[in-house]
């Protein structure tokens, strides 16, 4: 169980956080969508480095934006099953649904980044790079998070069943 | 599911009550209670043999296979 006080206080601390930089976004987003000016502020969301502010990467940090609360709520999510896993709720349905949709949600967040920097650096830049390299994109880490995710809840749902199949066994 | 058991008709026809052929197999009335209502997902030989034992009878008296065509007629 120390394992689990760990990961709980590090995914609280994270979640505390994530919460002071949402404040600061919607914050920065008003900012951006009202032209009220960045002055010489770097606007970067999930790597995506904006530098043009028009209609058009209003919107496409506008998806960024929405991507990056995903992200966040299934931090939240992931919250509420480490809160049922502390109170050894372990095979809940909650639990199961929860690593369901935290898997669609994530798979749907690597999309939406993934497409929108694409857009911006070959619309925006012109600039289309193919790189190898020895380190993960955070779009395939995501998108391999999020099925990571799905088959999780699969597992669980397959444990669920053998434990209710032993419990009613005479 | 197509498995029927039999195990109230046969605690019927030798007049014993649930309580007293729980406590001689050694199992919990609650266990016993989940066999009879058709609840339980399986059940292990040793529990079988003990039932068997106790009240006399083959494994074909307690269980039974009704097809689910049966059901739709």
């Amino acid at each position: 169980m120390r394992k689990l006080n760990i990961l709980k206080a590090l995914v609280d601390l994270l979640w505390f956080f994530s919460m002071i930089s949402v404040v600061a976004m919607l914050v920065i987003m008003v900012i951006v969508f009202f032209d009220i000016g960045l002055g010489d502020f770097d606007f970067n969301i999930n790597g995506v480095q904006i530098e043009i502010l028009d209609y058009g990467t209003k919107f496409l940090s506008l998806i960024l934006v929405v991507s990056y609360l995903i992200v966040i709520y299934c931090l939240y999510l992931f919250r509420v099953v480490l809160k049922y896993f502390y109170r050894l709720k372990v095979f809940d349905e909650v639990v199961l649904k929860n690593f369901n949709k935290i898997g669609y949600l994530l798979i749907t967040a690597a999309f939406l980044t993934g497409v929108t920097s694409t857009i911006y650096k070959v619309y925006y830049m012109s600039k289309v790079t193919v790189a190898f390299n020895f380190t993960f994109s955070p779009f395939v880490l995501l998108v391999c998070l999020g099925l990571f995710f799905m088959v999780l809840s699969e597992i669980f749902g397959i444990s669920k069943k053998l434990k209710e199949e032993n419990e009613l066994t005479i | 599911m197509p498995i029927i058991v039999n195990l109230d008709v046969m605690l019927a026809t030798r007049k014993m009550r649930s309580k007293d052929l729980a406590e001689k197999i050694g199992i919990t009335t609650a266990n016993l209670s989940i066999l009879k209502s058709g609840k339980a997902k399986a059940i292990r030989f040793s529990t079988l043999e003990a039932i068997c034992k106790e009240l006399d009878c083959q494994p074909s008296d307690i269980l039974e296979y009704s097809s689910d065509k049966s059901k739709d007629i």
